[in-house]
């Protein structure tokens, strides 16, 4: 297994990103509400890097979330491996290269893992969890409408990554693994 | 029939063998990886509290100087104010102590007080939680009590070498017993996030019928010492109304909460001096 140098510059990203998420959502308190734009890290491991590569990433980015976050330690790395494989799956449908669909991806993955969260956030309380999916629907639709500017933005930033590293910037050719 | 390519589903076969071990590893070491990249982040968390505090210094800066002669004179008024009722609670302490002394009872000095900052906020809907740039280094533990001046912030959840993570009161998962002030019969707090505005609440069960409350007048609630984590008598906050609960041999309310722990900054851990140990079951 050749180490690929975009593991590293993919995490590294990834935990900017959370640390930049948890730097705004620590001084928007007196709004008392919390945003939710991790959708965005999901997305490019599975569609530039080879499997093992993505595994890697994935573990070390989903390591570090589960550390940073007050959740069950090992969600994170469990949505990111799984959500991940699926795209890994089935990347050949996505062009990678643009944002239209790496954004599209970004919003599905952000909802999921915001609702998984969410869930087990209120100790896996159903009852509970409806009561708290609609209050923080409001929290859900605003930080869906900033992932809009924050996607593209955040996989331009990526890429920009992996051409000052003088490192491959097309996706892994096919076949996928 | 096509053939189905097998190479295709190797990151599902991965994903299923690395859940598997997952599912196998011992807990020792989930806790060991757990903690090694939370000790890792500490000083993350830490530096950028010193930036933010480095950027409020650059603000302030820019005040004019009669803005910080102001400031610096009314900060004299209340430093002499407060000096006075040290002085008070010097005299009250002393006479504590020596009545103590001759009755022969046990001291009510239960608590020491480590003062810390927050270096980090989590306040919505997801979670209810503040980090703080004080550890086990300093002697606090899991349960610990944490308070602010407005009462009650909440209680030690995790405790890292130099950081803490403090779940908050309006935290689903903090639940306390109290009571309301001058009535010392035990009711059940629980935490309940924030609503559709953003404001942090929580809601009590098992108040007695004969209590009435509005929303003039609140009920103000307090802890009771009960469970020897939180002293007695510690704002929780107020009941602006109550209503019968569904067994109708009670009453439940909602309880609004201090809205200064939305931007808390300073808050103190109660350590307790004789420390009963417990064992762990998280892992």
């Amino acid at each position: 297994m050749i180490f690929d140098k975009r593991s590293l510059l993919l995490f590294v990203s990834n935990a900017l990103l959370l640390h930049l998420m948890l730097m705004i959502n620590s001084s928007i308190t007196f709004a008392g509400f919390n945003l939710f734009v991790l959708g965005p890290i999901f997305i490019i491991a599975p569609l530039y890097l080879r499997a093992d590569q993505f595994f890697i990433t994935s573990l070390l980015t989903g390591f570090w979330v589960d550390a940073a976050l007050p959740t069950p330690f090992g969600l994170v790395t469990f949505l990111l491996l799984t959500i991940g494989s699926f795209i890994l799956l089935i990347r050949l449908r996505f062009r990678a290269e643009k944002n239209f669909h790496p954004s599209l991806l970004a919003h599905v993955a952000n909802l999921i893992a915001g609702l998984t969260l969410l869930y087990f956030s209120v100790s896996t309380n159903f009852a509970d969890f409806v009561v708290l999916l609609s209050t923080s629907f409001i929290e859900l639709a605003i930080s869906h409408l900033l992932l809009l500017f924050v996607a593209p933005w955040f996989f331009n930033f990526q890429r920009s990554l992996f051409s000052i590293f003088d490192t491959k910037t097309e996706p892994e050719s096919l076949p996928f693994v | 029939m096509a053939r189905i390519r097998l190479d295709r589903l190797t990151p599902i076969v991965t994903l299923i063998v690395f859940l598997f071990i997952w599912w196998l590893t011992p807990s020792f070491i989930k806790l060991f990886t757990q903690s090694s990249f939370e000790e890792i982040q500490a000083p993350i968390w830490i530096a950028t509290n010193q930036l933010e505090t480095i950027a409020n210094n650059t603000a302030n800066k820019t005040k004019s100087k009669q803005v910080l002669i102001d400031t610096i004179s009314e900060l004299k008024r209340q430093n002499a104010y407060y000096k006075q009722i040290k002085n008070i609670n010097e005299n009250y302490k002393a006479e504590i102590s020596r009545l103590e002394s001759i009755l022969n009872l046990p001291s009510r000095d239960r608590f020491r007080y480590e003062l810390a900052h927050v270096i980090q906020r989590n306040m919505g809907s997801w979670w209810q939680t503040i980090r703080i740039n004080k550890g086990s280094k300093h002697g606090i533990q899991k349960g610990d009590a944490v308070i602010f001046i407005g009462g009650v912030v909440g209680r030690i959840a995790k405790t890292n070498y130099y950081t803490s993570q403090v779940d908050l009161l309006s935290n689903h998962s903090f639940r306390i017993s109290a009571s309301f002030i001058n009535d010392y019969r035990p009711l059940f707090y629980q935490g309940k996030g924030t609503d559709l505005w953003g404001q942090p609440k929580g809601r009590i069960k098992n108040a007695p019928q004969d209590l009435t409350t509005d929303s003039a007048k609140p009920l103000q609630l307090v802890t009771t010492g009960l469970g020897d984590t939180f002293p007695e008598g510690i704002t929780i906050g107020l009941v602006p109304w109550l209503e019968p609960d569904n067994t109708g041999m009670f009453q439940a309310g909602e309880v609004q909460l201090d809205k200064r722990l939305l931007g808390v900054k300073e808050v103190a851990v109660l350590i307790p001096f004789n420390r009963i140990e417990t064992i762990d079951h998280d892992f």
